[in-house]
C-alpha cells in the first residue's frame, strides 16, 4: 500500500535547455557499468522527435479502458550511442589535416539531443521550447506491471519505482511497456536501468542532482501530499502543473507548468494576442485540456503581477528562497562526511 | 520545512553533530554531520556507494565565461581523484524582496572533471618532431622543453630585442594564474603584448564613444525593478545561463520581457514579444523607434537637456561643434555650447557638473553667433537628430531591417510607456562591422525614451568589477607607474590633457596615485594581425561600397598620425610568439592569413594550455597548465554577479602539469642561467632603452618577492591588496570560494559611475543622474553627436543607419554566429561529453526554405564558400532561422572540420575606419576601447551539398 508519494514539477518557461541536469545526472550515475550510453535525464526541443527517436509513438502504457498497449523496445540506436573520439589520432597521429575528430565507427545518425533548436512552425511564427524528462515514477507503472521477474517495485514510503537489478534478468519488457521509454538496457550486465529519483540523496534530505543542480531554477520537488511544499501547491491547490501525456495512463508523478510563448504575428505584421504561437492543437496534444487550463489559470495571475498586485502562484514560481522549491529536501549534500560504520 | 528525509525512515540521519575541527566551515556553510558509508552487496547499497566520497573542497571555473562568471562549487574526491562536482549554492546575497542567486553553474560547470580528466586533455610538455601541424609530438621532460626555449627566447632578444617577441593572452586569462604569471613574464621580456578586446569584438565601440566607457556594473537582478526588458543582440539563454533565471522571474512579477533577434531562439521562446530583424540592421529599426518618439513627443526632454550632447551648438556649415577656438583666439578646442533659452544667448556647457540650475539649454531652434570667421548658422544637436530620423517612418524602416512596420509602432509605444526599460547585455554587437553604430542608436532610443541612470532603466554594456589590486599587482614596470585613482572623468581629462600636450589639470592631479596609465601597456591585436598577420590582404578589399576612400588609406593615415598604436612597428618583425590561454589561430577572423603570413617567420611558437588547441597544433612546444581544481587561483573578472571568486587547490596538478606562476618562473630563471652561460649580458626593450638578462628572474618575482612554488601567495596579495572586498582574508575567501565587491575600488575602472550596498540591486550611473558627476566624453555628456572628420566623412556623425558591408563578396546569404552553449570559447568543444549532446561534429543552421532551394536535407554535408575562402561543414535545418541567414555557433576547433580548415577561413574582416579615428581625446584610445575590432557577422557565402 503506497503511503507517500515523491512528486516533481519542471516547469518549462523557467527552463533554457543547457542540460546541467543532464550532465548533473551522467556525472553522478551513468558514467560506468555498461551505462554510458545512458542519459536518464533528458531535454529535448519541442516540437520534435525527441529521446528516444520518435519516442511518442512506440507504444505502451494503458488505454482507456486500463488494457496495456502494445508497445516495442527502442533500439539502441534511436537512444544514441557513447560515442567514442579519436582524439590521440587526431592530436599524435602524424597525419596532420587528413584527420579529423569524428565520432568512432559508423557515423552517427540520432543522439540523445540531435534536434536541438529546430523545433516547428513557419518563420516568423517559429517556435519550440524545451521538454527535460526524467522517470515520472508512475502511480501505475506500466514497466512494473510488464516485469515478468517482478524485478520492479514502488516503495511504499516514497513511491520511487525502482528496477531491483540483482532480480532482473534483462528480459526489458519494461521497455516495451514504459510509454515514456525512459528505461535503458545495461548490455554489459544484462540489466535493465533507469532513473533513481536519486534515492540515495533523497533518503539522507538532499533533493536529486537535477533539482538541485539546475541553474534555471526549474525543478520542484517534494511529497505530493506535503501541503506545505511548493510541489503541493502547484500540482494540487493551483493545478497548474500537469502530467505529459495523461491519456498514457500511468500517473506520472512528474509534472509541468506548460510552455507560454511569445505573441504570433498576424499576416499584416502584428502581434496578435488571439493567436497561440504554440498551437493549442499541439499543447493539448502533449498535456491535454489540462495544460490549457494550467496556461489560462497562469496568464491570468500574471495579469494581476503586472498590475501591480501579488500572486500566491507566481510568487511560489519564482521562489525567493530558493531551498524553499525542495519541500525540505534542502539538506546542503557536502556538509555530509561518511564515516566507517 | 516540517517534512523531508526525517520522515523517510529507511536510513535517516544518523550523524552526531559538528566534529572539532570544523568550526572554520560553519562560517560560509553549515556544519558537517557524520554518516555511515553505506555497507552491503544489493544494487541499492551499490548505488548509495556511489555517492560517498572522502571530502569536499570548493572551487570553480576560472574560465573567462563573461557576464555568466563565476559560480562556487563543491568538488567531490574520492581516492584522489575528482569523481564529480555540484554547486556548492549557498550564496546569501539577498536583495530587498528579491530572489537568491542560488544555485548557479552550468553543464560546462557540471561537467568539468569529465573535460579536467577525459580525453582532451594534455598532461605532458611536448615538442614538435615533423612540421608544424602535421601532430608529430615528442613527449619531452620539463628541463628540456624550458631549456630550448629560453635558448631561443636568449638569442632572439639579445640579436632583435623586445620587439621580436609577441605575447597573446587570451580570453582564458581571466585569473590571476594565468594572467598575473604571464603579465610578469610580460614584464620581464618587455615583450609585444596584445590587446584583444576589440579583436575579439568585445569592444563595445559604440558605448566608448557615447557614454566615454564600455564597463558598468549592473546586477544581474536588476532587471526585477525593469517593466520592459530588451533583449536586442546576443542570446543569453546560451550565454548566461546562471543568470538566466532572474529574466524568468521578473517577467513571472510583471516586467515585460522582448527578444529582438534575426533567428528565434532559446531565449526567444522565454520572451512575450519576439521581433525578428534582418541581420546587421537593427540600426534602422532604432533610428524608427527614434522617430517615433520624437514625433510622438515621447522623448524625455529634460534628460536630454541635462545629460546629453543633444542640446550642444553644432555649426551648419561644417557640422562640427561650436567651440571657443571660432569664438575666440587661442580659444578651447574642448569648450562646446549651448542655447539658454531664459537669458537667451550663448551658454558655455559645463565640464565641472551637470546641474543646470536656472539654465535652459535650447532643444530646438537655429541660431546666429559671431565667430571670429563671421556670422555662423548654428543649431542644437538634437534639431540635426530630427531631421536625421525623419526618413526613417516605421514604413520605410520596415523595408531595410525586415521588421513589420506595426511592430516598430508598438516598440517605440513600449519604451516609450515603461516606467523604467533596460536591455539585457550582450556581448554579440561588437562582432557587426557597424556594431558600434548599431549600438549608438540603441543607446539613443533608451535615452530618448528617459531610461537612463534610474532604478531598472538604461542600457549598458558590460557588467564588470574588479578586485581593484588588478591595476597595481602586476606588470608594473611595463605599466610605469604613473595613475591614478581617478573617476573616469579624471582618466579622460588626463588623456585629453596628454594628447593636448598640457600639464595633467588639478584635478586629475588629486587622483593620481599609482596604477597603470601606458598607452604602450599593449597594442591593438587587429591591427597587429592585419599588419603583421597578413590579415589586411581581405580585411581591406573593397567590401563596403559605399566607403568614399580605399580601406587601406584609412589605416595608412591612423597609423601615420598616431592615432592608433602599432607594435612592433610594421617594418620590424616578430620572431617569437607566446601563446597563453588563448587560440589565435582559432579565434581571429581570416585566421589563415596568420598561418601563410606570419607563422613562416616565427622562429619559435610556445603554448601553454590545458588541451590541444588548433594553435596548439601549430605550435614548436606545448606547455601543460593544471586545470582549475589543481592550483589556487582568483578570478579578476565579475561578471553579473559582482563577486570575486578564489579558491586553493583542490587536488594536485595533473601527471606534469604546473601552474603558469611555476612554468614562467622556470623559464624566467633558465632566461637568466642561459644569457650567463652565453655571455650575454642585456637586450633593447621596446624602447630601445637597454636591460640586463641578470635582472630578469628579480622583475618576474616582484623584486624577488616571490618563489618557484609561490603561487599562492601571489594569490593572496592579490586578495589582500585590494580594497574593495570588504576585507575578506586569503583564508576566507579561498575556503567560500567567493565574496561579493563592496564598491567599484580604486583604479580608473568605475565606469558605473555608482555605489552600491548589498541590499539592492547594482545601478549603473546614480553619479550622473544623482549627483550630477559629468561624463568622461568631449561634451562631458552622454555623447550623440561625434563632429571627427571621418566621422563627418562617412556620416556617422549621429547613429546611423548603414547598409551591412558585403564581407565576402556578393553572395545571396549571411553567415552569423553567436557564442554556442556548449563550450566557453573552445575549451569543451572537443570534450566528449559536450559532443555527444550535440551532433558530435561542427553543425551549421540552416533555414528551411535556404535549405530546399539548394536540394539540402537535414545532416548534409555542404561547402560554405565566398571570394576569400571555403569550408565544409554539416547542416541542420531549422524553421527557426530567417530565411537568407545561416547561423554557424563559435568555437570549433580547425581539427573538427573536414580538411582542417575551420569556418573563420570565409571571414573577411572588414575594417571599420571610424573604429581608426583619433586624434581627439574622447576618441583616443585607451586599453579595451576605441580601437578597431575584427567582425564576421556579416559575412556573406553561398553554401552547396555535397555527396552524400
Amino acid at each position: 500500500m503506497l503511503q507517500r508519494q515523491l512528486a516533481m514539477v519542471m516547469d518549462l518557461n523557467k527552463c533554457v535547455g543547457c542540460h546541467t541536469c543532464s550532465l548533473a545526472c551522467k556525472q553522478l550515475w551513468t558514467g560506468d557499468e555498461g551505462r554510458e550510453h545512458m542519459w536518464w535525464n533528458t531535454v529535448n526541443t519541442m516540437p520534435g522527435r525527441g529521446t528516444p527517436r520518435d519516442w511518442e509513438g512506440l507504444g505502451g502504457g494503458f488505454d482507456a479502458q486500463g488494457q496495456a498497449r502494445a508497445g516495442r523496445i527502442p533500439r539502441r540506436g534511436e537512444f544514441g550511442e557513447a560515442w567514442e573520439f579519436n582524439h590521440r589520432e587526431v592530436f599524435f597521429g602524424g597525419r596532420g589535416r587528413d584527420v579529423q575528430l569524428r565520432v568512432q565507427g559508423e557515423a552517427p545518425q540520432w543522439g540523445p539531443n540531435w534536434d536541438e533548436d529546430q523545433g516547428g512552425g513557419e518563420y516568423p511564427n517559429s517556435f519550440y521550447f524545451y521538454l527535460p524528462r526524467i522517470c515520472n515514477h508512475c502511480t501505475h507503472p506500466a514497466c512494473l506491471e510488464a516485469c515478468p521477474r517482478r524485478a520492479i517495485f514502488k516503495r511504499q514510503e516514497d513511491g520511487i519505482v525502482l528496477v531491483d537489478e540483482d532480480r532482473c534478468k534483462g528480459y526489458r519488457f519494461c521497455m516495451e511497456a514504459c510509454p515514456y521509454k525512459k528505461i535503458y538496457f545495461n548490455a554489459e550486465r544484462g540489466v535493465a536501468n533507469k532513473c533513481i529519483l536519486c534515492l540515495p540523496r533523497v533518503e539522507k534530505g538532499v533533493a536529486t542532482a537535477c533539482a538541485r543542480q539546475c541553474p534555471g531554477r526549474v525543478r520542484f520537488f517534494g511529497f505530493r501530499d506535503d501541503e506545505g511544499s511548493a510541489v503541493y501547491r502547484l500540482v494540487e491547490r493551483w493545478k497548474v502543473a500537469v502530467p505529459l501525456h495523461p491519456e498514457y495512463g500511468t500517473g506520472p508523478n512528474v509534472f509541468y507548468i506548460p510552455p507560454l510563448a511569445p505573441a504570433a504575428l498576424n499576416e499584416r505584421g502584428e502581434f496578435d494576442p488571439r493567436r497561440s504561437r504554440i498551437p493549442e492543437d499541439y499543447l493539448r496534444s502533449l498535456f491535454g485540456q489540462a495544460g490549457l487550463d494550467a496556461l489560462a489559470t497562469l496568464a491570468a495571475e500574471m495579469k494581476k503581477t503586472r498590475a501591480g498586485e501579488s500572486s500566491e502562484l507566481i510568487e511560489t514560481l519564482v521562489s525567493i528562497d530558493w531551498s524553499d522549491m525542495f519541500g525540505g529536501f534542502d539538506r546542503d549534500p557536502s556538509t555530509i562526511r561518511w564515516v566507517k560504520s | 520545512m516540517a517534512v523531508g528525509a526525517g520522515a523517510l525512515g529507511a536510513a535517516g540521519v544518523s550523524g552526531c553533530g559538528p566534529r572539532a575541527g570544523q568550526g572554520a566551515a560553519g562560517t560560509y556553510k553549515g556544519a558537517l554531520r557524520d554518516e555511515p558509508l553505506p555497507e552491503g552487496e544489493d544494487f541499492l547499497s551499490r548505488y548509495r556507494r556511489r555517492w560517498t566520497w572522502d571530502y569536499t573542497a570548493r572551487s570553480t571555473h576560472f574560465n573567462n565565461c563573461a557576464y555568466q562568471a563565476h559560480c562556487a562549487f563543491e568538488v567531490y574526491v574520492r581516492d584522489g581523484r575528482v569523481i564529480r562536482e555540484e554547486q556548492a549554492a549557498t550564496y546569501t546575497t539577498k536583495r530587498r524582496g528579491l530572489p537568491d542567486a542560488n544555485p548557479r553553474g552550468c553543464q560546462k560547470g557540471c561537467g568539468y572533471s569529465e573535460l579536467m580528466q577525459g580525453p582532451a586533455r594534455l598532461t605532458k610538455p611536448l615538442k614538435r618532431q615533423g612540421e608544424r601541424g602535421t601532430g608529430q609530438w615528442q613527449e619531452v621532460s620539463w628541463e628540456q622543453a624550458i631549456g630550448e626555449i629560453a635558448d631561443k627566447v636568449v638569442e632572439v632578444l639579445a640579436r632583435e630585442g623586445s620587439n621580436s617577441l609577441v605575447m597573446d593572452i587570451g580570453t582564458n586569462a581571466c585569473a590571476v594564474t594565468a594572467f598575473g604569471a604571464a603579465m610578469q613574464l610580460a614584464d620581464a621580456t618587455d615583450c609585444v603584448l596584445l590587446d584583444i578586446t576589440a579583436e575579439i569584438g568585445d569592444d563595445m565601440q559604440g558605448a566608448a564613444v557615447t557614454y566615454g566607457s564600455i564597463y558598468q556594473a549592473r546586477s544581474a537582478d536588476e532587471y526585477f525593478h525593469s517593466d520592459l526588458v530588451l533583449c536586442w543582440s546576443g542570446n543569453p539563454a546560451y550565454t548566461q545561463i546562471p543568470n538566466f533565471h532572474f529574466l524568468t522571474e521578473a517577467r513571472y512579477r510583471g516586467t515585460r520581457f522582448v527578444v529582438i533577434s534575426p533567428d528565434y531562439n532559446a531565449t526567444a521562446m522565454h520572451a512575450d514579444y519576439w521581433v525578428p530583424v534582418r541581420p546587421g540592421t537593427d540600426a534602422a529599426l532604432a533610428l524608427a523607434i527614434a522617430r517615433e518618439l520624437i514625433e510622438g513627443k515621447r522623448h524625455d526632454e529634460a534628460l536630454l537637456r541635462e545629460q546629453t550632447d543633444l542640446p550642444v551648438l553644432v555649426r551648419r556649415d561644417t557640422g562640427r561643434f561650436l567651440r571657443e577656438s571660432d569664438l575666440k583666439k587661442k580659444g578651447s578646442d574642448e569648450q562646446l555650447y549651448c542655447w539658454d533659452e531664459v537669458r537667451n544667448r550663448l551658454q558655455a556647457v559645463s565640464t565641472e557638473t551637470l546641474a543646470l540650475g536656472d539654465l535652459r539649454p535650447a532643444l530646438e531652434g537655429r541660431f546666429e553667433v559671431e565667430t571670429l570667421s563671421g556670422t555662423v548658422s548654428v543649431e542644437p544637436a538634437f534639431e540635426r537628430l530630427k531631421a536625421h530620423v525623419a526618413p526613417y517612418t516605421p514604413e520605410a524602416a520596415s523595408v531595410l531591417c525586415g521588421t513589420p512596420a506595426p511592430v516598430i509602432r508598438e516598440l517605440a509605444r513600449m519604451l516609450g510607456e515603461a516606467r523604467a526599460a533596460c536591455n539585457v547585455e550582450t556581448l554579440a554587437l561588437g562582432k557587426f562591422h557597424h556594431g558600434d553604430a548599431m549600438m549608438r542608436a540603441q543607446i539613443l532610443v533608451f535615452v530618448l525614451a528617459g531610461h537612463l541612470g534610474r532604478k531598472g532603466a538604461g542600457w549598458t554594456a558590460m557588467a564588470d568589477a574588479a578586485p581593484d589590486a588588478v591595476g597595481t599587482a602586476f606588470g608594473m614596470r611595463r605599466a610605469r607607474k604613473v595613475a591614478s585613482k581617478l573617476d573616469r572623468r579624471q582618466w579622460y581629462e588626463l588623456i585629453r590633457d596628454q594628447v593636448l600636450g598640457r600639464p595633467v589639470s588639478r584635478r586629475t592631479l588629486q587622483g593620481l596615485s599609482e596604477g597603470w596609465v601606458d598607452a604602450r601597456f599593449a597594442t591593438n591585436a587587429t591591427l597587429f594581425w592585419n599588419v603583421h598577420g597578413g590579415v589586411s590582404e581581405v580585411s581591406t578589399r573593397h567590401w563596403d561600397e559605399a566607403l568614399p576612400r580605399p580601406p587601406a588609406e584609412y589605416v595608412e593615415q591612423s597609423l601615420a598620425r598616431g592615432w592608433q598604436l602599432l607594435e612592433p612597428p610594421k617594418e620590424h618583425t616578430p620572431k617569437i610568439f607566446f601563446q597563453i590561454a588563448g587560440n589565435v589561430l582559432r579565434r581571429v577572423r581570416a585566421s589563415q592569413k596568420l598561418r601563410e603570413v606570419l607563422w613562416p617567420k616565427l622562429e619559435l611558437v610556445v603554448v601553454t594550455d590545458v588541451r590541444m588547441s588548433t594553435t596548439a597544433r601549430e605550435a614548436d612546444y606545448f606547455l601543460p597548465v593544471a586545470g582549475f581544481y589543481e592550483k589556487p587561483n582568483v578570478a579578476y573578472y565579475t561578471g553579473s554577479m559582482l563577486n570575486t571568486c578564489a579558491a586553493k587547490a583542490v587536488v594536485a596538478p595533473l601527471d606534469d602539469s604546473k601552474d603558469e606562476w611555476e612554468i614562467y618562473w622556470l623559464l624566467s630563471d633558465e632566461i637568466q642561467k642561459r644569457a650567463r652561460a652565453r655571455g650575454l649580458a642585456t637586450f633593447r626593450d621596446r624602447r630601445g632603452e637597454t636591460r640586463r638578462f641578470g635582472d630578469f628572474l628579480d622583475t618576474y618575482t616582484l623584486g624577488g618577492k616571490l618563489g618557484r612554488k609561490d603561487v599562492e601567495k601571489l594569490c593572496k596579495r592579490f586578495i589582500e591588496d585590494s580594497t574593495n572586498l570588504g576585507g575578506v582574508s586569503w583564508e576566507e575567501i579561498s575556503q567560500r570560494t567567493y565574496a561579493p565587491m563592496r564598491s567599484q575600488g580604486r583604479g580608473p575602472g568605475n565606469g558605473s559611475a555608482t555605489d552600491w550596498t548589498e541590499e539592492e540591486t547594482v545601478t549603473p550611473f546614480l553619479r550622473h543622474t544623482l549627483d550630477k558627476q559629468p561624463w568622461p566624453t568631449l561634451s562631458a555628456r552622454v555623447q550623440f553627436y561625434i563632429d571627427h572628420p571621418w566621422y563627418l566623412e562617412l556620416g556617422e556623425e549621429l547613429p546611423a543607419f548603414k547598409e551591412p558591408p558585403k564581407a565576402g563578396g556578393d553572395h545571396p546569404l549571411t553567415l552569423s554566429g553567436g557564442h554556442t552553449r556548449w563550450s566557453v570559447h573552445a575549451l569543451q568543444r572537443s570534450d566528449p561529453l559536450m559532443l555527444r549532446l550535440q551532433r558530435g561534429e561542427p553543425c551549421l543552421y540552416m533555414s528551411v526554405e535556404d535549405a530546399r532551394s539548394r536540394g539540402i536535407g537535414d545532416w548534409d554535408r555542404v561547402e560554405v564558400f565566398n571570394d576569400v575562402g571555403r569550408f565544409r561543414v554539416r547542416v541542420k535545418i531549422s524553421p527557426a532561422m530567417r530565411p537568407g541567414m545561416l547561423m554557424h555557433y563559435h568555437a570549433w576547433e580547425d581539427y573538427q572540420y573536414e580538411g582542417g580548415i575551420g569556418s573563420r577561413v570565409v571571414a573577411a574582416s572588414p575594417i571599420n575606419p571610424v573604429e581608426l579615428a583619433g586624434g581627439q581625446a574622447f576618441l583616443t584610445s585607451m586599453a579595451s576601447m576605441r580601437q578597431p575590432g575584427m567582425s564576421d557577422r556579416d559575412t556573406r557565402v553561398d553554401v552547396r551539398r555535397l555527396e552524400r
